[in-house]
């Protein structure tokens, strides 16, 4: 397991590495994802050097200031007219977390993340709200050279695919450790996924100039 | 492992599994569906612009068509019309009594007809004519043409009520009757032709028919003309039928759909 972290951390320090490199030619969306792995790469550190108490804490804050992240990122990404369902996302997020700890006030304290069940809804919608939007651009805008259509792939795999592991993990580390464990490197292989595509995200976003005719526009 | 450990890690696993083969599918759903959509843009693009290609191509035989037609038309009537004019005023010039009214009338009835003549030819001259007349009215100034010739007796009936066709595809149905008459007067040894314009509720139906030697359609090869004119027919999305048979003359139908009338 500690090998598929060293993997995991080294993945993220490419991806900061590649983001940083190409930093003047990313979209500001990207720039915001890049953001978003400079946290993400402090919180998995101080929470691989801490002790277990601490880890769950760090990891319930990192789940909720990564969905603020996420916000900043389909902000920037998505049409105006959409940012009604952000708002939507990040109300339900906020309403659900109050009713967690209001049922629960040691839910922060605790080794059950429902948030991050919150954060995979959320994400998921938001994916689906970008993807709506790709299939609609102009026949010419090239996906392979859309950063964000390859990050987005990868949370469309990440976020739905973990949602169950956060809702019920807490559960089945009750039950049955061992097994949890070996649960755990599904999980790991589904983030190897997500930074494995965020990597080629940040290596292949270009801005695209969007032609003018509209006979090239679909539907048009 | 506990019933209940392997229920959770069945549900996880399942649910997970399903979940992720969703992501999945959505991916290569969008993936497959821009890849249609750049197709079909291609394809419809590269169909426009041989249907340009072949409004042009379509366009400059007319023109040659026109032009061959009229070189004919100056040498074999007006040329004749204005050579007796001339040949009149001369008798005239050789008459010491001076000119007969009966001569004087004559010339200026033949100066008539040529200054009609010429009136005709400038019409036909204008390139964008076939465009902006009907196609009933284009066809008919060919027969016209066929008829002083006094080779051939041409006549041409409408059916039905008349509906808008584009003015490209009347260019290119215009083109393709005048192939087939061409045909006509190049190979089928005729002296009648007849053409009718059947406007149906959904179809105009365009019959051009001769009685010359006609040709057994399975034998005979297709030449250029009639490839070219099955090739068209296709671009406007009409259909050509052939019925031929030796000694019994020729007779082309043309189909063209009245929903496909907005295409341009």
């Amino acid at each position: 397991m500690t090998q598929l972290w060293y993997l995991y951390i080294f993945l993220i320090g490419c991806n900061l590495a590649a983001g940083f490199l190409r930093w003047r030619l990313l979209s500001p969306p990207m720039k915001a994802l890049c953001l978003l792995l400079c946290w993400g790469f402090t919180i998995e550190l101080f929470r691989q050097y801490t002790d277990k108490a601490t880890a769950g804490v760090l990891t319930h804050l990192n789940l909720n200031v990564e969905l603020l992240f996420q916000f900043a990122y389909y902000y920037l990404l998505l049409d105006k007219k959409k940012r009604g369902f952000l708002y939507a996302g990040l109300t339900v997020f906020g309403t659900a977390l109050f009713v967690t700890w209001q049922v629960n006030p040691n839910f922060f304290r605790e080794r059950n993340y429902l948030d991050g069940v919150y954060l995979g809804v959320c994400m998921t919608l938001w994916c689906g709200l970008f993807f709506y939007e790709l299939i609609q651009k102009p026949l010419q805008y090239s996906l392979k050279s859309d950063g964000n259509f390859w990050a987005n792939c990868g949370n469309i795999l990440f976020y739905p695919g973990t949602m169950l592991l956060f809702g019920l993990g807490n559960y089945m580390e009750h039950i049955n450790s061992e097994l949890w464990q070996s649960l755990k490197s599904i999980n790991y292989a589904l983030n190897l996924t997500l930074y494995a595509l965020y990597l080629v995200a940040f290596c292949r976003d270009r801005k695209q100039a969007i032609p003018i005719s509209p006979r090239l526009y679909i539907g048009a | 492992m506990s019933q209940q450990a392997s229920d959770i890690l069945i549900t996880i696993l399942g649910g997970s599994a399903i979940l992720l083969f969703l992501g999945f599918t959505l991916i290569f759903l969008i993936i497959v569906y821009r890849k249609k959509q750049q197709e079909f843009s291609q394809q419809k693009t590269l169909l426009e612009e041989n249907f340009k290609k072949e409004l042009m191509q379509a366009q400059l035989e007319t023109q040659e068509q026109t032009f061959h037609s009229l070189s004919q038309e100056l040498h074999d009537n007006i040329g004749q019309v204005l050579s007796l004019a001339k040949l009149n005023m001369s008798v005239i010039e050789l008459n010491s009594k001076g000119p007969s009214d009966e001569s004087i009338s004559q010339t200026k009835s033949l100066l008539n007809t040529a200054i009609n003549d010429l009136r005709d030819i400038s019409k036909t001259l204008n390139t964008d004519y076939v465009k902006e007349k009907d196609l009933a009215e284009s066809i008919e100034r060919e027969l016209g043409m066929l008829r002083r010739t006094r080779k051939f007796e041409a006549q041409m009936s409408v059916k039905g009520n008349p509906f808008f066709l584009a003015p490209e595809r009347r260019l290119i149905l215009y083109r393709i009757v005048q192939e087939s008459l061409n045909n006509i007067v190049k190979h089928a040894g005729a002296t009648c032709i007849s053409v009718t314009l059947d406007y149906g509720a959904e179809a105009l139906t365009i019959t051009i028919t001769d009685n010359g030697h006609g040709f057994d359609t399975t034998l005979t090869p297709k030449g250029v003309g009639l490839l070219n004119i099955s090739h068209r027919a296709a671009m406007i999305e009409s259909t050509v039928t052939i019925n031929s048979a030796i000694a019994s003359g020729t007779s082309v139908s043309i189909k063209v759909d009245r929903l496909n009338n907005g295409r341009s």
